[in-house]
């Protein structure tokens, strides 16, 4: 074999280890988005739900929550915090109610009594992306608002859920534009 | 010193016509537009400045109504803690 | 990756100030965007929405239950309801799950040759029929029984009334609400003459000080004590008052926490009522004009097996003589007696007898779980008599409902061995003459004498003195006070059992046949909460394979029975309104009115009485009960024989049935968790709820633990007369129990706390005292 196929071969053959290498690494990650959307069904029985507390509590009276959950908190990236690292407390989309466990029910472990085969309402749309077609038009809104209608708290404060913060930072009104659409709404099919 | 918002009331049809005569006058900026209605930010110095603004935008001619909706000056501004957001 | 921009100060004033111009200017900004934003959203999501109580506690808070394709999705709270204003709790919000565990009845089950085996709903009802014929022609009418449920809709519970009542012909049936409500009933019964609280939730958002007998409200009724704090959010000066034997999460928002030996709150209701007339604080007329005093017997027992029932007679008195009895509970006395400071007894006395205060007292299982619950339900109507802090918004007292429709169906319907719809007993032949009229049937065939109560009737069941029996949406080898004894005698006697349930449960283990029920908006159906609001509901998915609707195998039975005349409605859809209608006759005119079916599908429920489409809020107070005349100014018109007057009772403190001794030092008090229904047979297959209290536990008071040397989280055993059970134990976890007191949930079915209660109970309403037994604890 001439030394230009042997050098052809090798080049080949390092690409393809490459390629081997990479998707080895990359394969089943997911984009921000989805881990983010994912990260926030596993707190949620369904898309409207108290999310459980995914962490242990020490009292139980709302003085003790809001100390982290009226403003938020950004903790350092290197904190391990709920066994995670990069973590947050969310802020509050209804500060008013004060009697917090009431409806966000505690996590004491993953057990199981018995299986359950409820198929909830969940939002699958993923970001808006701005084409020629679509400019100008407003996304919709897939989600419904009772309990949290403060837009803010997830899409614009400083503990928003980074992939849903819009390009226009915030306006006027955000329900007057943004309506709600049922096609960014899946439901879950049977067997799934 | 003080930002004000007005909401101006205007003859439906004529809202770009009264935004250009707006782009004219200085300290003034056209921040919003509707169906009859234009939101104006104006920004002085002096509060004799803001209430002579005022004339000269009621003297338009298209503008049926004014109204001051809010203000504020400086204290208030220094007071907004707008990190949090 | 950053996204947000850098605004400054001016800028973002700017844009704050344009939104907020843009809000007064209105939706004419923007008539780019064409359709104006619906007002309610929820509307716009392609989810089908419909209203339905919630299935779970008295409370009754209306829920939105979101449906696609024939399944339940989403759930969100009902902004519309005026009992919980879009707010729900934790069990609330999950809702939706309850329908779909894995393991949930799709067809009927008979045992043949000690197995459960498949069958069809017909071979199951031609069955059931049968049997109960036999034990009918052979052991007489007695010789059967229902068992049903304050879990049971309106039309179950009338269904399965007159089926048994009038068509075989005996008081053979009871519900589980004998075991929750019984001594509110007669409390209410004895007092007023008429069942039923007096006041409503309104009383929540304007009274001034909130009293607490014994019940854990933020934990039970989570949402109506939200409403009380929410109120005082708004008015700082409401006072929270908590009567308790552990520190709970109620306590936490209490202002003034009074921890009370267990039985001694008669003793403290005394104290307080002479407080209040010895610092002149009665308010006579009102006694004067619209009471009466008077004494029973006392030392009744605590109706414990093989122990003979004394006869109980009362007799009017005099206010001297109620004067001179309860000036024995003084202050010190009642400290002495109950181990709460005098001066709190004081402090609270002084809240009911302060004219200007507007006061409400709350209770529920700590008043009715009690040997001598019908006592202490007579206490507290007494110290609101003798102030007149009655029927009047914001001041009264309130006895709060467990079970969604104990009201609605077992206490109104008249589901208990005694009772006829609208109020009436057996044991008045005007009633049965009614009844029998209404539905058509012989005269004589309603026996006058109740039968059995649930005690009773499971003694009876387990001495095989009962022959068959039908167990409708209850569980009671989980919730039967000292239960080993009764699965002996069932296991040795094998009585004919009937199950109609949803899950696997311990009861539907003894069963001979299991029929699959549809529950919840599975099927159409009313509930009767705590303040008196009946609400209805429509089918909204279908059940799961041939499950069908209570009322629609009783029916079914009852036709195969040859009772086919008292059942004109042939197909389910017709029977809820069938079924409805005619019970709703029964409540015309005596005070406990319906309003039509038709009405309850509008509104988010009405409170009875409902007279002219209107509901009642405050009963007997002229002006807003229509019952009550012009002039009367009150009128307790459930006490016709005693002048339309509320009785005041002389009721002594009496020592518990079983108090700790030397052996078991200990006293065993049981309840409720938020998280979980009862015995959880629902509530555990809900993945979120399961997951907040996996299983049962012990509180033990944290120096009682030191002393013992028990350490947080290892297992200890509880030992009583009857029985022991291994449990783990908790300390200073969401609840901190008196020293000396011992707290267990009952909600795990594989830790039976039953297995180690006393099935004394309360010998005028028969209800179960699951609050107070002895027990030891000892290592494992």
């Amino acid at each position: 074999m001439n030394n230009q196929c042997k050098k052809i071969l090798q080049v080949i053959g390092i690409i393809a280890v490459n390629l081997v290498i990479f998707s080895l690494f990359n394969c089943g990650k997911k984009d921000e988005h989805t881990q983010m959307r994912e990260k926030r069904e596993s707190l949620r029985a369904y898309e409207g739900a108290p999310p459980v507390i995914p962490h242990s509590i020490n009292r139980t009276t709302s003085d003790y929550c809001l100390v982290c959950h009226e403003k938020g908190v950004i903790f350092e990236a290197e904190a391990v915090v709920m066994n995670q690292k990069n973590a947050q407390a969310k802020i509050t989309p209804h500060p008013q109610w004060v009697n917090c466990i009431q409806c966000h029910g505690l996590r004491i472990d993953d057990s199981k009594f018995r299986k359950n085969k409820f198929m909830p309402y969940r939002i699958t749309s993923t970001p808006f992306t701005k084409t020629k077609d679509n400019e100008g038009t407003p996304p919709a809104m897939p989600h419904m608002l009772q309990n949290h209608d403060n837009c803010i708290v997830c899409h614009l404060s400083k503990t928003a859920y980074a992939t849903i913060i819009p390009e226009h930072g915030e306006t006027e009104g955000c329900p007057l534009c943004h309506q709600q659409n049922e096609k960014l709404i899946t439901f879950p099919e049977e067997g799934d | 010193m003080a930002i004000n918002i007005l909401l101006a009331a205007v003859e439906p049809g004529n809202e770009q016509h009264v935004i250009n005569t707006l782009n004219n006058i200085s300290h003034t900026e056209v921040t919003a537009q509707g169906e009859g209605y234009i939101i104006i930010a104006t920004d002085n110095e002096k509060s004799e400045d803001d209430f002579n603004l005022m004339e000269t935008i009621r003297s338009i001619e298209e503008v049926k109504h004014l109204s001051l909706v809010i203000s504020a000056n400086d204290d208030a501004l220094n007071a907004l803690n707008i990190k949090d957001f | 990756m950053d996204k947000s921009k850098t605004i400054n100060r001016k800028e973002f004033f700017k844009k704050i100030g344009t939104a907020y111009a843009i809000a007064v200017a209105g939706p004419s900004f923007f008539s780019s965007c064409k359709e104006k934003a619906d007002p309610s959203l929820l509307e716009q999501l392609s989810v089908d929405w419909n209203k339905a109580p919630c299935r779970f506690c008295g409370t009754g808070c209306s829920v939105m239950v979101g449906t696609r394709d024939n399944k339940i999705c989403a759930i969100a709270g009902d902004k519309k309801s005026p009992v919980n204003k879009g707010l729900l709790c934790v069990k609330g919000y999950h809702l939706g799950e309850i329908l779909y565990g894995e393991d949930r009845f799709k067809k009927a089950f008979i045992k043949k040759n000690g197995a459960m085996v498949e069958s069809s709903i017909d071979e199951a009802l031609d069955l059931i029929a049968a049997k109960f014929k036999e034990s009918i022609a052979t052991n007489g009418k007695d010789s059967v029984a229902m068992y049903g449920s304050g879990q049971w809709t309106l039309q179950d519970g009338y269904a399965a009334l007159k089926f048994f009542k009038g068509g075989i012909g005996t008081n053979n049936i009871e519900a589980n609400a004998r075991l929750c409500m019984a001594s509110a009933v007669t409390g209410f019964l004895s007092t007023f003459g008429k069942d039923e609280p007096m006041g409503c939730y309104d009383d929540l958002d304007l009274g001034d000080v909130f009293v607490l007998w014994g019940n854990n409200m933020a934990e039970t009724h989570p949402v109506l004590f939200s409403r009380i704090t929410e109120n005082k959010r708004i008015n700082p000066n409401v006072k929270i008052v908590d009567i308790t034997l552990r520190h709970t999460r109620t306590s936490q928002a209490s202002d003034l926490v009074m921890h009370f030996n267990p039985q001694s709150d008669l003793a403290i209701a005394n104290a307080i009522a002479r407080e209040i007339i010895v610092n002149n604080q009665i308010k006579k007329d009102f006694v004067t004009k619209h009471t009466l005093f008077k004494a029973g017997t006392t030392n009744i027992g605590y109706g414990l097996e093989g122990v003979a029932e004394p006869t109980i007679e009362d007799q009017l008195i005099s206010f001297e003589e109620y004067k001179n009895f309860v000036d024995k509970y003084t202050l010190d006395y009642a400290e002495k007696v109950s181990g709460v400071p005098a001066a709190q007894i004081k402090k609270l006395a002084s809240y009911y007898g302060d004219p200007g205060v507007k006061i409400v007292s709350l209770w529920c299982m700590g008043m009715n779980q009690h040997t001598r619950g019908t006592w202490i339900n007579n206490l507290v109507y007494n110290i609101h008599l003798l102030t007149g802090k009655i029927s009047l918004p914001g001041s009264g007292p309130f006895s709060l409902t467990g079970q969604p429709s104990a009201c609605g169906t077992v206490r109104e319907v008249g589901t208990l061995t005694h009772g006829l719809p609208g109020g009436r007993n057996v044991k008045n032949k005007e009633d049965r003459d009614f009844t029998e009229k209404l539905w058509g049937i012989k005269s004589g065939t309603i026996p006058e004498k109740p039968s059995a109560h649930t005690i009773n009737m499971f003694r009876k069941l387990k001495e095989g003195k009962i022959k068959a029996i039908w167990i409708q949406v209850t569980n009671p080898m989980v919730t039967l006070p000292d239960r080993e004894k009764f699965l002996k005698g069932i296991e040795k006697n094998k009585p004919f059992i009937v199950v109609s349930d949803i899950y696997p449960t311990p009861t539907t283990k003894i069963a001979d046949v299991i029929l699959p029920a549809a529950m919840w908006v599975e099927r159409e159906g009313c509930f009767g909460n705590s303040e008196r609001r009946t609400q209805q509901w429509n089918k909204l998915v279908p059940p799961p394979g041939d499950a069908k609707p209570d009322s629609w195998y009783t029916i079914e039975v009852a036709r195969r029975m040859g009772y086919e005349n008292l059942f004109p409605w042939q197909k389910e859809e017709d029977q809820g309104k069938g079924l409805f209608d005619e019970y709703r006759k029964f409540t015309i005119g005596v005070g406990k009115d319906l309003a039509t079916y038709e009405q309850l599908k509008k509104e988010r429920g009405m409170r009875w009485p409902v007279i002219n489409g209107k509901e009642t809020k405050w009963r007997y107070r002229e002006g807003s009960d229509s019952y009550v005349k012009k002039g009367e100014g009150f009128s307790f018109y459930g006490n016709k024989k005693l002048q339309n007057k509320a009785i005041i009772w002389e009721r002594p403190y009496e020592p518990a049935a079983e108090e700790p001794d030397t052996e078991f030092p200990f006293w065993l008090t049981t309840g409720r968790v938020m998280e979980h229904w009862h015995t959880g047979s629902i509530t555990r297959r809900v993945e979120q709820l399961h997951q907040a209290v996996p299983e049962a536990y012990v509180e033990i008071n944290e120096e009682d633990a030191q002393r013992l040397k028990i350490k947080d989280g290892k297992k200890v055993k509880l030992v009583s007369k009857r029985g022991e059970i291994t449990l783990k134990a908790v300390i200073n976890g969401r609840a901190r129990p008196h020293k000396g007191v011992l707290f267990v949930p009952f909600f795990d079915e594989d830790l039976l706390i039953n297995k180690v209660t006393l099935d004394a109970h309360c010998p005028i309403s028969k209800q179960p005292d699951y609050k107070k037994c002895a027990v030891k604890i000892e290592k494992v």
